[in-house]
């Protein structure tokens, strides 16, 4: 079908989407109605097609911006919605990974339960401090750099605008699941959070009369420190993907750079990470071996490759395959349904 | 650009009156494209862009109250103002009464 050829229904249902779409979800369902039939009473009242009512109308930009109460914002409405709501989603998760860091340190060394609730009221609450205020500025820095992006993004249509040449609606297969996105961006702060917070979780521990005691991390915690933030800005990477997959809602060109390009930074920065920053613990197989009163782990275990570099291949590899995936399937369905 | 200019300075004349036009008009209740052919009639020209809009922020600000008759074939919002709207209008009235007397002594009354 050309756009020469648009019929006057599709155009009409194009032109109020393009609207629709810029104003915030609580007003759409109305406006849409409104905005129908205005459209055919002018039709049918000044006798006139309906490119001609379209062009009468303006540009649907301009036309949603008065309903919005345009001004200038560090997150405007078109992304306030989305901005609250992932804020709570993250909320939420960082009170999760709080709880579990919670139980862990409360858990050290507790003989009583009074011990336990000391121990977990106060890391609960340092966790759930700075991890709250972390998540809330990257999610804050990533939808302010957004709307200051799309200043720009918004500013080309404008220039040619008119109704034959109106973006078709997007096909179902197109959209991308809210849901989907919603359940990374809460598996990836649960993550970082846990990683941040209680590393020590990924490790070894032992029950003792004075409560249940880490004996050995996975992680190297001495350097802890020097590692974390490279660990939390590979999660912002992959955060900042969700959230503009959860944006633009549908596959397109710019969800499948965010996606190649999010990628490609995570892989470099986890293969950095794995390969040059002493990220694991040397001593864990000996301390693990001495806990179990063995010598020796046997081909089969995956600790007899502990501390080679054969580990860190693995891992590198599966997260490059991952990655590889992700990027594939996003450019399949961008080129497939989304649109151009 | 001396044209332009003189549009952006009528538009921003005509859009300090518009909320009287409209409150004018909907002592009864109206919908949308009804009143921008009701205003026309009397000389007053609104986009329906800029016109429905409006209407939405008024009624926000409860000058305007709405409800949908969808009993006929398309589906329309009907407006109309509410008790707190007839109170601020009057006092619109009664603003613009003076503010045209005051303009007329400014700028005579050409006849």
């Amino acid at each position: 079908m050309s756009e020469n050829s648009l019929n006057e229904n599709d155009m009409i249902a194009r032109y109020v989407y393009e609207v629709t779409k810029r104003v915030p979800q609580n007003m759409r369902k109305e406006i849409k109605l409104e905005l129908e039939t205005l459209i055919e009473d002018m039709r049918e009242e000044e006798d006139c097609t309906v490119e001609q009512v379209l062009e009468k109308l303006g540009n649907p930009a301009d036309f949603a911006k008065k309903y919005r109460d345009d001004s200038s914002y560090v997150i405007g409405p078109d992304y306030y919605d989305n901005y609250t709501w992932i804020v709570k989603i993250g909320l939420f998760a960082i009170g999760i990974s709080a709880i579990v860091s919670g139980i862990v340190h409360g858990l050290a060394g507790a003989k009583e339960f009074k011990d336990f609730m000391q121990g977990f009221m106060e890391e609960g609450i340092i966790s759930i401090v700075s991890g709250g205020c972390t998540m809330v500025g990257v999610v804050t820095i990533i939808f302010a750099v957004l709307e200051h992006k799309k200043v720009k993004v918004d500013i080309k249509p404008d220039t040619k605008w008119s109704p034959s040449a109106l973006p078709a609606i997007p096909d179902k297969k197109s959209l991308i699941s809210r849901t989907d996105s919603v359940i990374n961006i809460v598996f990836i702060i649960v993550f970082t959070g846990v990683l941040v917070f209680v590393p020590e979780v990924f490790g070894v521990f032992e029950k003792t009369d004075d409560g249940i005691k880490s004996i050995s991390c996975i992680f190297n915690l001495k350097e802890w420190n020097r590692i974390v933030p490279f660990v939390v800005f590979i999660f912002a990477v992959c955060i900042f993907d969700e959230i503009i997959k959860l944006i633009y809602g549908q596959y397109c060109k710019v969800v499948m750079y965010s996606s190649i390009i999010c990628n490609a930074i995570s892989l470099v920065s986890a293969f950095i990470l794995l390969k040059y920053m002493n990220i694991w613990n040397t001593q864990f197989r000996d301390e693990v071996l001495s806990q179990m009163g063995r010598t020796e782990f046997s081909k089969g275990d995956i600790l007899f490759y502990w501390g080679s570099d054969t580990f860190s291949n693995m891992i590198v590899s599966l997260i490059a395959i991952i990655c590889c995936i992700e990027v594939a399937v996003t450019v399949y369905k961008t080129y497939k349904y989304g649109k151009h | 650009m001396e044209k332009d200019l003189l549009e952006s300075l009528l538009s921003e004349l005509r859009r300090g009156t518009l909320i009287l036009c409209v409150l004018s008009q909907l002592g009864q209740a109206r919908y949308g494209y009804a009143l921008v052919q009701n205003l026309e009639e009397k000389g007053i020209s609104i986009d329906a862009n800029t016109l429905y809009p409006l209407l939405r922020r008024l009624e926000k600000q409860e000058l305007l109250c709405s409800e949908w008759n969808t009993d006929e074939a398309k589906p329309r919002k009907y407006y109309k103002r509410t008790v707190y709207g007839d109170t601020i209008y009057k006092e619109l009235v009664a603003q613009w009464k003076k503010m045209s007397k005051g303009m007329k002594s400014l700028i005579g009354d050409d006849k």
